[in-house]
């Protein structure tokens, strides 16, 4: 029994290492391609594919590790400080409504991946308008809640088609 | 398979696409287009230039703080010795455009030009927020 505990935690970290490779990666691409509509802070979210496949095949302290660990690596690889501090804070705030969107039982992934695409960017924002001590910035609001919606949605049906194949250590 | 969407999913989503489409219409605009082009440092109003008139601004330190200072016309060409401007804003033809910056992302720089009332463009780095308003008419009010 208990070989089979450690068994099964062994193999969610080696995923979770695994995860975290493949969101950076995401990252990068997106990096790499400039989405120039002027109007920054617009992003596919690509890594959070694989933040809500690791929230639903490892479960929430795994997806919060990966989660915080590649948008801290992300942001210092491709990033500046400052982008670093806008990313936590709207990924952390996104992933605490994915959790609690989770939880209810109500949502499906893609529900919780386009709720977390908004808070995403809302979090942003928010930062966003206290560094600048300023609400203005919030008329960016309309744009980026539906890219994030938009985004949100594409992103929870990818999780969903592939999250199968992540073969997980629960039970 | 779409059975896999929930009820609860399309009220979601509904709610969230109202709130991003109709959120336009509650941040409460003046009617008329606006023509002051409002320069904040810090959250407070360091400078306001006439949309209408052609000049350069440019963001400067002075004794430690950041200052948008109205270049004139020549922009930063007109200048002899050109002190390092942390961002270059450009006001030509009724358009605000930021042309250059010392930022790392450039976030600024690559924003669209923007011309009516209640479009921004801002620096987070250097804490600057680009806005036009209207003349007299209260700021972006969000009820």
């Amino acid at each position: 029994m208990e070989r089979e505990i450690a068994h099964n935690k062994t193999r969610k970290i080696a995923i979770s290492g695994v995860l975290t490779a493949l969101a950076l990666i995401f990252s990068y691409v997106e990096f790499l391609i400039p989405i120039s509509i002027g109007i920054p802070g617009i992003k596919l979210g690509l890594a959070n594919i694989v933040v809500v496949i690791a929230l639903y095949t490892l479960g929430e302290s795994y997806g919060l590790v990966i989660n915080v660990a590649r948008i801290a690596l992300s942001g210092l690889l491709f990033g500046s400080v400052y982008s670093l501090m806008y990313s936590l804070a709207g990924g952390i705030l996104s992933f605490i409504m994915m959790v609690l969107l989770k939880k209810t039982g109500k949502f499906s992934v893609i529900g919780v991946s386009m709720a977390g695409g908004v808070v995403h960017n809302f979090g942003q924002l928010l930062v966003s308008a206290i560094v600048l001590e300023t609400p203005k910035i919030f008329s960016y609001f309309p744009v980026l809640t539906v890219s994030g919606l938009t985004c949100g949605v594409f992103i929870g049906i990818v999780a969903w088609s592939v999250k199968g194949f992540v073969k997980n250590g629960r039970d | 398979m779409k059975n896999v969407i929930t009820k609860a999913d399309i009220i979601l989503f509904i709610v969230l696409l109202a709130l991003g489409l109709g959120s336009p219409f509650v941040i409460e605009k003046n009617a008329a287009e606006g023509s002051v082009v409002s320069f904040y440092v810090d959250g407070e109003k360091a400078l306001s230039c006439n949309l209408n008139e052609d000049t350069w601004v440019g963001l400067l330190e002075v004794e430690g703080q950041l200052k948008p200072v109205d270049i004139g016309p020549l922009g930063p060409m007109g200048l002899d010795s050109e002190p390092p401007f942390q961002n270059v804003v450009k006001i030509s033809g009724g358009k605000v455009d930021v042309t250059d910056a010392t930022c790392l992302g450039h976030d600024c720089v690559d924003a669209n030009e923007i011309s009516k009332e209640g479009e921004v463009i801002a620096c987070l780095p250097h804490k600057l927020l680009i806005s036009i308003e209207g003349n007299d008419a209260p700021d972006a009010v969000i009820r």
